[in-house]
């Protein structure tokens, strides 16, 4: 329980993304469009998989991804788990906003998943669940199926939950360097009740994951939580390299 | 001493499978291709064992291994170096190979005469740094190959701008002679790959100053990583001697905790059981004892009915 398990092509780390494709994702974020800068951020964080999978000039698949975008349904953009190998050939869907915000529809399909997956996931590290949206959830609440999720465990730990939200600033001070930045804490100060409501749902960083981090350039907190305020492209990729950052043999 | 290695390795090839150890002006160079059966050379002076065993994933691809291995068992030292390649580095069985070969020359012709180690540190500094140029230059030449996905393609290419990367150990063991009345031992290391020395049945690998670090390598675009070189010297024997010498890279960290002389037998099914875990990786293993010691711990080389060890003597 200490999410230590390495990620190896044996025991691949599983991580599902689930992407916000609402109608509010095609706003501008600097020089582009909201969901540009997602798909460019989810880009380099299969590319960061890649790279740690990669041993000569052999891809030795340390993690298996799903990818699913939600708006008012749905969408399996891989047609269900997939090894990072396969993602590579297939290169990364393309993204296209529609209208509104399902979160708790997404949540459900993820938990479809893990549960089909749960048995295969004994010796492999705990799962992460990336969500990425840029604003309140619209339908069902999906709290309630996160806590469901959060206890959903194996060996290595219970799934994790991280969070990425686009939005104006939700901190008293902006985030001036990300590299340096210690991360949200449980007593940060959020000035927007989904974004506190994000943190609760959101898992604490492990320190394995924290150690791995620092590799990439970041120095985030022993108490941080995995809920990344994507006010600038930097932090939105911060919050993506997260979701690769399962240690790895 | 009486061991003609060359010769030996020549007359068992029936055991040894060419493919396996190479023999290149006396070095042993363990292919990275195959995997070495702990195999024992017992000498008059000195004997060693090693073997070699690449990780389950990249047997299975028939892949090279990223450890490198390689002993010179000359008649006055034994020499070796073991590297192990950076798996996220380009190609860490590129830069493995290159140091290792540098730095076994170094030891066998170009080691400074002196039991000072502040003379040797930064002369093996100057060494690591120098092989910068060639070693880039061996990275740049490296051709990746056709036939793989544009993703993976363009993850490579920033790889090969950060070069191969590679820990390592190395050590020479001079044996008592008018320089050296009570032998000279000299150990250099960069990296998190283990050496561990003996002074009887008592451990001393405490007494080896400077860490053994995951983040300190070799880069052929950077030299030292981490930090400079960490070395060592001491004498064979004497209160401070050294009479047993072992050097495996992480794969094999399940010997961490033995402090005990194991038998061929136990170490190739530690090795065999290591492969076996998730988290297998490449594994080398090079252990050396001197007389006097050797004869009594002689028969813990080899398992009674072990073919895999070889008698080397003036005879050979």
């Amino acid at each position: 329980m200490n999410y230590e398990t390495m990620a190896t092509q044996r025991t691949p780390a599983l991580i599902i993304y689930l992407l916000d494709v609402s109608g509010s994702m095609s706003r501008a974020m600097g020089k582009k469009m909201r969901i540009e800068v997602v798909t460019d951020s989810l880009t380099s964080a299969l590319r960061q998989m890649v790279f740690r999978s990669t041993k000569g000039g052999r891809l030795s698949p340390r993690y298996r991804v799903a990818m699913l975008a939600y708006s008012d349904h749905v969408y399996d953009l891989l047609d269900g788990v997939k090894s990072i190998e396969h993602v590579a050939k297939l290169g990364i869907p393309s993204l296209s906003t529609q209208r509104s915000t399902e979160t708790a529809k997404a949540f459900i399909q993820a938990e479809k998943i893990l549960m089909e997956e749960l048995p295969n996931l004994q010796s492999c590290p705990a799962p992460l669940i990336c969500h990425m949206t840029d604003g309140e959830y619209t339908g069902a609440d999906p709290a309630p199926i996160v806590e469901r999720i959060k206890q959903i465990a194996v060996p290595d730990g219970p799934v994790l939950v991280e969070n990425i939200f686009i939005s104006g600033n939700i901190t008293p001070e902006p985030i001036a360097d990300p590299a340096n930045w210690p991360g949200i804490m449980p007593e940060t100060t959020l000035e927007n009740e989904y974004a506190r409501k994000l943190r609760d749902l959101s898992s604490p960083i492990p320190d394995s994951y924290r150690a791995v981090m620092l590799e990439f350039g970041y120095r985030l907190g022993t108490n941080a939580r995995m809920l990344f305020p994507g006010t600038s492209p930097e932090l939105v990729s911060l919050g993506f390299q997260m979701s690769a950052a399962t240690p790895v043999r | 001493m009486n061991l003609r290695i060359s010769d030996t390795l020549r007359k068992f090839t029936g055991i040894i499978p060419r493919s396996t150890a190479r023999i290149n002006q006396d070095n042993i160079q363990v292919s990275q291709i195959n995997e070495s059966p702990i195999l024992t050379i017992s000498g008059d002076d000195y004997s060693f064992r090693y073997a070699y065993a690449r990780s389950a994933d990249t047997r299975k691809a028939s892949d090279t291994g990223q450890d490198y291995l390689a002993i010179y068992p000359g008649n006055s030292f034994i020499a070796f170096v073991l590297c192990d390649g950076v798996s996220q580095s380009y190609y860490g069985d590129l830069a493995a190979r290159f140091l290792g070969n540098i730095l076994l020359d170094w030891l066998k012709f170009y080691i400074p005469e002196t039991m000072d180690v502040t003379v040797i540190k930064p002369l093996l500094g100057s060494v690591l740094d120098e092989a910068v140029y060639p070693g880039s230059a061996l990275v740049d030449r490296h051709q990746l190959p056709t036939d793989i996905p544009e993703l993976l393609r363009s993850v490579l290419y920033d790889k090969k701008r950060m070069g191969s990367e590679t820990t390592f150990v190395c050590c020479r063991a001079d044996l008592p002679n008018p320089a050296y009345p009570m032998g000279r031992s000299v150990f250099a290391w960069l990296g998190d790959s283990r050496l561990r020395i003996w002074d009887g049945e008592i451990e001393r690998s405490s007494e080896l100053p400077g860490a053994f670090e995951t983040m300190q390598r070799w880069s052929t675009r950077r030299g030292q990583i981490g930090s400079n070189v960490h070395a060592h010297v001491r004498p064979l024997l004497g209160p401070h001697g050294v009479h047993r010498i072992v050097s495996y890279s992480d794969g094999l960290s399940v010997l961490d905790d033995n402090e005990r002389l194991l038998t061929n037998w136990d170490i190739q099914q530690l090795i065999d059981k290591a492969e076996e875990l998730p988290t297998s990786d490449d594994i080398s293993f090079i252990e050396i004892l001197f007389e006097p010691w050797k004869s009594r711990s002689e028969g813990h080389l080899a398992k009674p009915g072990d073919n895999r060890s070889v008698k080397a003597n003036k005879d050979s």
